[in-house]
C-alpha cells in the first residue's frame, strides 16, 4: 500500500517540477521596463510582470507572478528570482524569492530595461551584517574594533559560510565544506538590500583545497565596513563547476 | 566574538585549535600578526622554555607547522626568526648564569662553553641561510668570551646575545634583498629579553596620513627613521610592527631603501630602524598598501642628508 501512495504521488510532485521547469523557461524569454509589462503563456503554466512607477518617480515596483493551471501545484517557495540588466550588461541587479503562492514582488528596482531568470533551487536567505541590539545602545569606538561574526549552512549542512567584520573593518565572506564531492564547486553569492532586494554585490568563488587537508573554501574580502554597512541578506548557491553561468 | 589576548604559546595552541572553520584561523593569525607571536616568545624566554620553542621549530610537527605556515612563507619565516631569536636569548640567560669560575675556554665542549656554542648555532641559525660547522663556532664561542671580557666582567644577557649576534654578522655576506638585516636580529632579541632598544645615532620624525578602513578616515602618525651604528645597510621596522605588514607595503619598504643604494646615500655599516605611531595612542593593527615609499624615500633622503 505505502508504495503504490508513493507511486501515487511522484507524478503531482514531478508536474509541479515540470511547471517550475516551464516557468523557467517562460521567464528567461521575457523582458519588461518601467513602459512596459510582460505576459507569457506555456502549456502549464502563465507569468504576469507588472511594473508599476513609484512615488519618486525614479524607481518603480515590480509584481511577478506564476500561476500554474489547472490548480497544479507547484513547490514556488523561496525559489530566487534574478533581475538582470538587458542590453549585455552583466550582473545581477535584484533578487527575491517566490513565496508559496508563486508572487514576488521588487519593491524598488531603477528604471530600466530587464530580464529574469529563476533558479530551480530553493535559496536559503540569511539575514547579515545587521547591527546588534547591544552595540546600538551605546557602541563606543573601542567596541567597533571587535571581530562581528554571522555564521551559517547551506546544503544540507555540508556548507558552512562565515561573513565577518575583522578588526581592521574588513569584510570577509567564506564558505567552506568538507564533503569532497563538494571540492571545486562555484559558490554564487549575492548580499541584497532587505528592503529594495536589489543586489548591493555580487560574486563568485570556487571551493579550493585549504592548508588542512578534507577542506576545501572558497574566501574573499567584499570591501571595508564603512563600504558594507547593512543589513544584508545572503543569498547563495553551491553549483557544480562549469554550470556557475 | 573577540578573541582573547594570546600571551603564551599553550593559549596560542589552545586558540587554534579551537578554531575550526578557516576563518576562525584567520582570525588567530592576526591576533598572533599583532604581537601574539612576540608576547608568546617573550613568556617562554622569561621562562627559558626552550623545549617549547624548538617544538614550534620542529619540521615533523604537522599541526605547529599548519600555524607557522598559515600566512605563507613570508610570514613563516618571520615566526621562526622569532622562535630562534628567543632561542638565541634563552641561551644566553644560560650562559649569564654560570660561575665565572667554571667558564674556561681552553676546554671546548666543556658544558658552560657548549652553552655558549649554543647561543652562537641559536644566533646564526636565526640570521644565516647556511650552516656552519661546530668547528668554526669554537672559534667563535672563544672570540666572544674576549670580546665580552667574561668572565672577568659581569655582562647581562642582552648584552651577551647582541654582542653573539655582532660577532655573526662579521661572518655572514651582506644581506641579499628580502633577507633580513642583523639589526633587526639584535632588537628582536633585545625586545625579547626585556632589555632597552638599541640607541640610534640620530633620528627624524615625520607626520603622516594613515587610512582607519574600520572608520574611514585619516589617522594622524609619526613616522621615525633611526640611523643606527653596526648596521649592514638594512632598513626595518621595530619588531613589533614586523607581521603586520603586507606585501606591497613590505615592497614599498624595499623600493625605499633600494632608492637610497641608488642614489648613493646610504652610508656604509649603518642600518635605518623605522617605527610608526598613531598620535590618538591607539596601536597600529595593520599596514596595507604601497603609499608610504614616497614617505620612506623622503626621510631616508633627509636622514642621510643631515649628516
Amino acid at each position: 500500500m505505502l508504495k503504490n501512495k508513493t507511486t501515487e504521488e511522484q507524478p503531482g510532485a514531478q508536474r509541479g517540477r515540470q511547471v517550475i521547469e516551464e516557468a523557467a523557461w517562460l521567464l528567461r524569454q521575457m523582458r519588461f521596463s518601467q513602459h512596459r509589462g510582460a505576459y507569457a503563456e506555456g502549456q502549464q503554466v502563465a507569468i504576469s510582470i507588472d511594473p508599476r512607477w513609484n512615488t519618486d518617480n525614479e524607481t518603480m515596483q515590480v509584481l511577478i507572478t506564476c500561476y500554474a493551471f489547472a490548480h497544479r501545484r507547484a513547490d514556488w517557495a523561496k525559489l530566487p528570482m534574478h533581475i538582470l540588466p538587458e542590453g549585455g550588461r552583466a550582473g545581477v541587479c535584484a533578487i527575491a524569492c517566490l513565496n508559496a503562492r508563486g508572487q514576488v514582488v521588487i519593491p524598488r528596482l531603477p528604471a530600466g530595461e530587464y530580464r529574469l531568470s529563476l533558479r530551480l533551487k530553493p535559496a536559503r536567505v540569511e539575514p547579515v551584517l545587521y547591527r546588534q541590539p547591544e552595540s546600538l545602545a551605546a557602541q563606543g569606538e573601542d567596541a567597533s574594533d571587535e571581530r562581528r561574526v554571522w555564521r551559517g549552512e547551506g546544503e544540507g549542512g555540508a556548507v558552512t559560510w562565515t561573513i565577518e567584520e575583522t578588526e581592521e573593518g574588513d569584510v570577509q565572506i567564506a564558505f567552506e565544506t568538507s564533503e569532497e564531492k563538494l571540492a571545486g564547486h562555484v559558490v554564487p553569492f549575492s548580499l541584497v538590500d532587505p528592503d529594495s532586494k536589489r543586489v548591493h554585490y555580487s560574486r563568485q568563488l570556487t571551493l579550493e583545497p585549504t592548508r588542512t587537508p578534507g577542506k576545501w573554501e572558497g574566501w574573499c574580502s567584499v570591501g571595508s565596513r564603512t563600504e558594507m554597512q547593512g543589513p544584508y541578506e545572503l543569498v547563495f548557491e553551491v553549483v557544480p563547476p562549469g554550470e556557475a553561468d | 566574538m573577540p578573541l582573547g589576548q594570546i600571551e603564551t604559546f599553550s593559549e596560542l595552541a589552545a586558540e587554534w585549535h579551537g578554531a575550526e572553520r578557516e576563518s576562525d584561523k584567520r582570525a588567530v593569525w592576526r591576533v598572533l600578526a599583532r604581537g601574539g607571536w612576540l608576547r608568546a616568545c617573550r613568556d617562554a624566554v622569561q621562562r627559558g622554555d626552550r623545549a617549547t620553542l624548538e617544538a614550534w621549530l620542529d619540521k615533523g610537527d604537522a599541526t605547529k607547522q599548519d600555524l607557522v605556515q598559515f600566512h605563507g612563507e613570508e610570514a613563516a619565516r618571520m615566526v621562526r626568526t622569532h622562535l630562534r631569536c628567543s632561542l638565541a636569548a634563552c641561551w644566553a640567560q644560560e650562559v649569564v648564569l654560570l660561575e665565572p669560575s667554571e667558564v674556561t675556554v681552553a676546554a671546548p665542549r666543556a658544558p658552560d662553553v657548549s652553552a655558549v656554542l649554543e647561543l652562537l648555532r641559536a644566533a646564526w641559525e636565526a640570521v644565516a641561510s647556511q650552516s656552519d660547522t661546530a668547528q668554526s663556532l669554537d672559534v667563535l664561542a672563544q672570540e666572544l668570551f674576549r670580546a665580552a671580557r667574561w668572565p672577568g666582567a659581569r655582562v647581562t644577557a642582552a648584552a651577551l646575545a647582541d654582542l653573539a649576534f655582532c660577532l655573526l654578522a662579521q661572518h655572514r655576506p651582506a644581506p641579499l634583498s628580502g633577507q633580513l638585516p642583523v639589526g633587526f636580529f639584535r632588537d628582536l632579541t633585545q625586545e625579547l629579553l626585556g632589555g632597552p632598544p638599541r640607541k640610534a645615532e640620530r633620528d627624524l620624525s615625520l607626520t603622516v596620513l594613515l587610512v582607519d578602513r574600520a572608520r574611514n578616515e585619516g589617522v594622524v602618525a609619526t613616522l621615525t627613521l633611526e640611523l643606527m651604528p653596526d648596521g649592514s645597510e638594512g632598513f626595518y621596522p621595530i619588531p613589533e610592527l614586523a607581521l603586520i605588514r603586507d606585501t606591497d607595503f613590505r615592497q614599498a619598504q624595499d623600493d625605499a631603501r633600494a632608492y637610497g643604494e641608488g642614489v648613493g646615500l646610504w652610508q656604509k655599516g649603518r642600518d635605518v630602524r623605522w617605527r610608526l605611531q598613531r598620535r590618538d595612542g591607539k596601536p597600529i593593527i595593520n599596514l596595507t598598501g604601497p603609499s608610504i615609499g614616497a614617505t620612506f624615500a623622503l626621510g631616508l633622503v633627509k636622514l642621510f642628508a643631515e649628516e
